[in-house]
């Protein structure tokens, strides 16, 4: 297969989460003569990015250097503070919040990395420490929100205004989409167990309650990630749990009694929320975020692949960040297709 | 049968009279407390402001004020923990203050939570300001506030007259023993004050749940309150940024509503999204220094106390309790030195 300069690469991206999205935006934006196709059987709102509460504080990933993970963050940041500033905030879903994460016990490492990449990071005082008895020592910080429900469809416009295609179909194999497309990029998240034949990825699964009670204007997380109240545009995120391998997609009623009553303990007034939804999210989880080329063979066949999933509870958090990093992936692939290959070869 | 009638029910009428009784009932043979006024909820001008904790910028000429507004921030602080603060009307907001040049750090530094200049990357989100603060301070919202109070006064037995009262006198001779005069900006009416001026304001409220921040600039040339403002409340959000000593307008007009719109949309692009949901006007009851004293009336052979409790600017909900439990101290020295009190209270 040979391709002139001239000569459209066409690209299809599996999966229309914020991975799937944000990349095909990126690839728009950065790599020339190319036409994209996100294919995905299930759209915002009904995709893990639209329970995710979408709070940019970063987990750690323990495969991945903390350099690289420190860059994706910022990236990410930056793209989602340069959003928070226009007018285009409130149509794209990101907000600003402040507020506080705090730990039962003094941890080893006061200073995350992603210290400096947060607005106003400082420790908590005694006084703010008050307000979490069971606490002893906490961060303050400003950081961001963007909520998939806002984003998604968001990055969906600006998919279609690059003249990219939005197709509903449930790819079981991804040679389905050889010989129509010239690179696939997969962000099938979860969906890579069967699409990757990826064993390392599994659910971490998350309950949430989506509330209404405005007069939350603060953030809260206890360290432990297991409890957190997360204040948005038009309710409350009150989470969570983090089962791992627990696959299960309906909402618990005795696990959200047991939500309401942690968050209720770190934020009293919490007791006067109306109008709660469950929502179960699972998160695509694995030791690291899975950032690398394939090229799959079968025959004579070839189809360049660049996976680009595996965010765990980071997907929000590394999403712009590691799409970037996908795209430079993809135009390598591009550049490689372009490339005349000696004749012998084929 | 000891009489007392407040005059005002804004926020000063209302918590002096709680303090009051709180205080006193149970100290009392019989307490009688019942407030008269022409105006209640909605309609005082503590339904109009945004009700944000904050001192102004000066240290207060009376050094008093400064521990009055530190009183009311731990007496609300602490019950920040409560179930039934959102119903109070209380929470947590932290926010911006914003300035064109570098500002020395205000009094009140120590008293909000988590006090902090801003970062070169903060001040970058506001092209227009070079230097500010972050913290955390209290929102109290005036009309669920005074909706509060009243529930928590009516439970106590306090009786609310619709009437306007004209004198001092005429509330005299109907057998009030101490009259609190909460009379606000409209105290002169009762008793002339030259000292006392209308600092109307005009506010807009709009639909803009995805702010959870205060903003203030400060012009020191304009003049506090006179720069934009954005206070998000429990519910809606509050855009200001007008103060205009002596005029007693209480319509919305135009203009001013132009400065708010323009001043706010400018420092935050997002509010173009807003919905509007009113706007309304309002006088700050300024005065060089809050008047909180007593006074003896001379009504023919009987002598009259009152308790003057007004002039609380732009700072009222940030000061009321303060002075609230102060008037109350009024109010003791008054049982004492007639001895009323069956059982001298401890605290006093």
């Amino acid at each position: 297969m040979s391709f002139g300069p001239m000569d459209t690469v066409r690209i299809a991206v599996v999966g229309a989460g914020v991975m799937g999205l944000s990349t095909a935006v990126c690839i728009s934006n950065m790599v020339p003569g190319c036409s994209i196709t996100v294919i995905s059987d299930k759209f915002t709102p009904e995709t893990t990015s639209d329970v995710a509460a979408g709070m940019l504080i970063p987990p750690t990933y323990p495969d991945t250097p903390i350099q690289k993970q420190k860059q994706w963050f910022k990236d990410t940041f930056d793209h989602l503070f340069a959003i928070v500033n226009s007018a285009e905030a409130e149509d794209a879903g990101v907000i600003m919040v402040s507020g506080w994460q705090i730990f039962r016990s003094i941890p080893t490492e006061e200073v995350p990395y992603w210290a400096d990449v947060v607005l106003g990071f400082r420790k908590m005082t005694k006084d703010e420490l008050k307000k979490f008895p069971q606490h002893v020592f906490g961060h303050a910080f400003t950081t961001l929100k963007c909520e998939g429900p806002a984003y998604l469809p968001w990055l969906q416009k600006r998919v279609k205004g690059s003249r990219g295609l939005i197709l509903t179909q449930r790819i079981e194999d991804l040679w389905e989409l050889h010989p129509s497309f010239d690179i696939v990029v997969n962000c099938s998240g979860l969906g890579s167990r069967q699409l990757a034949g990826d064993s390392k990825i599994f659910p971490v699964r998350g309950q949430v309650l989506k509330v209404q009670a405005p007069w939350v204007k603060h953030f809260i997380r206890d360290s432990s990630g297991l409890t957190y109240i997360y204040p948005g545009v038009s309710n409350v995120t009150l989470g969570g749990t983090r089962q791992k391998g627990d696959w299960n997609l309906s909402p618990d009623a005795e696990i959200s009694k047991e939500i309401l009553s942690r968050c209720c303990a770190l934020e009293p007034s919490l007791r006067g929320a109306y109008d709660l939804r469950e929502k179960v999210g699972l998160r695509p989880s694995r030791p690291g975020v899975r950032l690398e080329k394939e090229l799959l063979a079968q025959g004579s066949r070839r189809l360049p692949v660049v996976h680009h999933y595996g965010h765990g509870s980071g997907g929000i958090a590394m999403h712009w960040g590691t799409a970037l990093e996908a795209t430079r992936l993809v135009n390598e692939c591009v550049q490689v297709l372009r490339t005349p290959a000696p004749k012998s070869k084929l | 049968m000891m009489r007392v009638v407040v005059i005002g029910a804004g926020v000063i009428g209302l918590s002096t009279a709680l303090c009051i009784h709180e205080r006193y009932r149970s100290v009392l043979q019989s307490l009688e407390v019942m407030v008269y006024a022409d105006r209640f909820t909605p309609l005082t001008t503590t339904d109009v402001a945004a009700g944000l904790w904050q001192p102004y910028l000066s240290e207060p000429s009376n050094p008093q004020e400064a521990n009055w507004n530190q009183q009311t921030f731990n007496y609300l602080l602490s019950l920040i923990g409560s179930p039934n603060a959102a119903n109070m009307g209380l929470a947590l907001v932290s926010g911006y203050n914003l300035f064109r040049e570098a500002v020395p750090d205000p009094y009140w530094k120590d008293i909000v939570l988590g006090f902090r200049k801003l970062t070169v990357r903060e001040l970058d989100m506001f092209p227009d300001y070079s230097y500010g603060w972050f913290n955390t301070s209290l929102i109290l919202e005036g009309r669920k506030y005074l909706q509060w109070l009243t529930e928590r006064l009516t439970e106590r037995g306090v009786k609310f007259f619709l009437r306007k009262v004209e004198s001092f006198q005429e509330v005299a001779r109907e057998g009030a023993d101490v009259i609190i005069n909460c009379t606000g900006v409209w105290a002169g009416a009762l008793q002339p004050d030259p000292l006392l001026q209308p600092g109307r304001g005009q506010i807009i409220k709009v639909d803009a749940p995805w702010l959870k921040h205060f903003i203030i600039t400060h012009d020191p040339e304009r003049g506090i309150y006179k720069s934009p403002y954005i206070i998000p409340g429990l519910q809606a959000t509050t855009l200001g940024g007008i103060f205009q000593l002596g005029n007693w307008s209480e319509t919305n007009n135009i203009p001013d509503h132009n400065t708010i719109w323009e001043g706010c949309c400018r420092l935050e692009p997002t509010l173009k999204d807003a919905k509007i949901i009113g706007e309304w006007s309002g006088f700050r009851p300024v005065r060089p220094q809050v008047r909180l004293e007593r006074e003896q009336l001379c009504f023919g052979s009987s002598n009259t106390e009152v308790i003057h409790n007004y002039g609380h600017g732009g700072f009222g909900l940030t000061i009321h309790w303060g002075c609230a439990q102060e008037a109350a101290k009024l109010f003791g020295k008054i049982l004492e030195e007639r001895n009323l009190l069956r059982i001298p209270p401890s605290h006093l």
